[in-house]
């Protein structure tokens, strides 16, 4: 019982990694119609901006701040130099153009870190434990993630639905040509949007660096399960990002957790564990077929 | 205010405009009138920035719209009423009026959402309900309340009273007689040439891409002739 909450609430806390980040994609792809395969390479900047602030002796809000700059930036910039000439042309040129960038930051971040990967080191203040219920301790900086998660999916909602640039963005999404009719400036718009997204992509970025390692291609692992969510959830809705990302993270988490124990009723123990093994690292593919067999077009479709 | 001149543009290889030449003047309401396919819609466009001119200008208040992105030609005061409408399905009446970049501080008497309810009051019993949810009367009413919210100087309605019930179009077409009592200028394309010529200062005959006729729209309305050649009524 104490394992089972302590599973879901690494659940949720990959939950709301994996939504920061597929937030900002499933707005890109839902009101730009761009897919953009260097999602997670924004990831990775934060993640490594952060560390080796840390590492040079930041503290970490400042290290977060700089960090999530840096990552807007990179956003900005991509879309200003590279992603602007692609929104006319179909997804498969914007498919190369990006796994061109992806391999572009890959290979910068080697050059200026080198092959080695970082670690980030946590604050006092944050690698603490809690008792969530008597005599369980848990990590505070994963419950700090949920709570983070938590104020973005906020914030982004009030940002869409009730700010008038959130209105834009979604008359925008149905009709481009229209909106710029209407005297609003899209290609601001459209850089704007990017920039927010590859800052959250940056925040997740930072918020993983203490948890995994800090290494050149760390975006690519995590943006399939990004698209894996964008996809359940409905492309271009925000709201679905949540759900997909907190479905796709408790499953994949219980998956590996429970799976070994429930399949050793079944089979022999080192069957059961490989077994396991592969049928939990199957289990957010199968869900997505699940939602996809009842549901064609995701969970919120936009 | 607007001046076309010599304005050609096409689609692909197909020319659709053969050298337009237009002019209205503050506070005139000018009609563009045509049979089906004529090229009314895509001169519109080239104003408002929908459709690149291949040569020729066109000068609204002494600036080459063509050098100008669609939203800065909006924001010199250009309200657009486009034939299809246009209403962001996914948004409320409310928000189909907000979502204007409404800046202008120059409109004397800028538009508000409470005009616009007062000029539609049907608009204000659905304010909640999203674009999609609306009749094609309603719809109408929206693209003109919204073309207004950007406080336009000129406004170009294309097509604004087709396909709708008769006491409808009656709404619509007060409205925009108030719009012109209150000296705004109007570009206005419409089927039902009757009202239209009672409503228009001047008018602009097209023919295959080409301004064939001009003058005042109370000479037209007396020549038979002339309505049977071009317009077929
Ligand atoms: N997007 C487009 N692509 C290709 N051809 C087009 C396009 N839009 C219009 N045309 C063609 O351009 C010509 C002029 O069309 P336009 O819409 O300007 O006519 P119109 O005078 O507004 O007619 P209507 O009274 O039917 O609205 C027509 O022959 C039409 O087929
Ligand atoms: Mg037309």
């Amino acid at each position: 019982m104490l394992l089972l909450i302590e599973q879901v609430l690494n659940g949720l806390q990959l939950g709301f990694m994996l939504f920061l980040l597929s937030a900002g994609l499933t707005l890109v792809f839902g009101v730009m119609n761009l897919i953009n395969l260097a999602h997670g390479s924004f990831y990775m900047v934060g993640a490594y901006v952060a560390a080796t602030m840390i590492q040079h002796g930041s503290g970490f809000a400042l290290a977060l701040l700089v960090a999530l700059a840096a990552a807007a930036l990179c956003g900005l910039l991509v879309e200003v130099l590279v992603l602007r000439h692609l929104y006319h042309r179909d997804h498969l040129d914007q498919v190369l153009a990006t796994f061109g960038l992806i391999l572009f930051f890959n290979e910068s971040t080697r050059m200026i870190w080198g092959r080695q990967p970082l670690f980030m080191q946590l604050p006092e203040f944050l690698s603490a434990s809690v008792e969530i219920l008597p005599g369980v301790p848990y990590p505070l900086y994963r419950l700090v993630i949920i709570g983070v998660g938590l104020l973005v999916a906020v914030g982004l909602y009030l940002l869409i639905s009730h700010s008038r640039v959130g209105m834009r963005i979604r008359a925008g999404a149905s009709n481009r040509d229209m909106i710029a009719a209407l005297g609003v400036n899209i290609r601001w718009l459209y850089s704007l949007v990017f920039a927010l997204g590859a800052l959250l992509a940056g925040f997740a970025g930072v918020m993983a660096a203490p948890l995994y390692a800090v290494e050149s291609g760390m975006g690519e692992s995590i943006l399939i399960l990004t698209f894996v969510v964008i996809v359940i959830g409905g492309i271009g809705s925000v709201k679905g990002a949540l759900l997909g990302a907190l479905l796709v993270g408790l499953v994949d988490t219980l998956g590996r957790a429970f799976l070994p124990q429930l399949l050793q009723g079944l089979f022999d123990s080192s069957s059961a564990n490989s077994v396991a093994a592969s049928l939990s690292s199957m289990g957010i593919y199968l869900l997505m077929v699940l939602v996809l067999a009842i549901r064609p077009r995701g969970l919120f479709p936009a | 205010m607007l001046r076309l001149q010599q304005v050609h543009a096409g689609y692909g290889g197909s020319e659709v405009l053969s050298g337009v030449d237009l002019l209205l003047r503050e506070g005139e309401v000018v009609t563009l009138l045509g049979r089906n396919g004529m090229g009314k819609s895509t001169t519109i466009h080239c104003i408002m920035g929908q459709l690149a001119c291949r040569s020729g200008s066109i000068v609204f208040d002494g600036c080459e719209l063509n050098d100008l992105p669609a939203f800065r030609r909006a924001r010199l005061g250009i309200g657009w009423v486009p034939e299809e409408r246009h209403i962001f399905p996914n948004l409320s009446v409310q928000e189909n009026l907000q979502v204007a970049a409404a800046n202008f501080a120059s409109a004397q008497q800028p538009w508000t959402l409470q005009r616009v309810y007062q000029l539609f009051p049907r608009l204000q019993e659905r304010v909640q309900h999203a674009g999609n949810q609306l009749s094609g009367g309603e719809q109408q009413m929206l693209a003109i309340a919204r073309a207004l919210m950007i406080n336009p100087r000129l406004l170009i309605l294309d097509e604004a009273t087709e396909g709708l019930a008769p006491l409808i179009r009656q709404e619509i077409w007060r409205v925009i007689e108030q719009l012109k009592q209150q000296g705004l200028s109007i570009l206005i394309v419409d089927k039902h040439i009757k009202t239209l010529l009672q409503l228009a200062d001047r008018y602009y005959l097209m023919e295959k891409g080409q301004v064939v006729s001009s003058g005042e729209a109370s000479q037209l309305a007396q020549d038979a002739g002339l309505q049977a050649r071009y317009l077929g009524v």
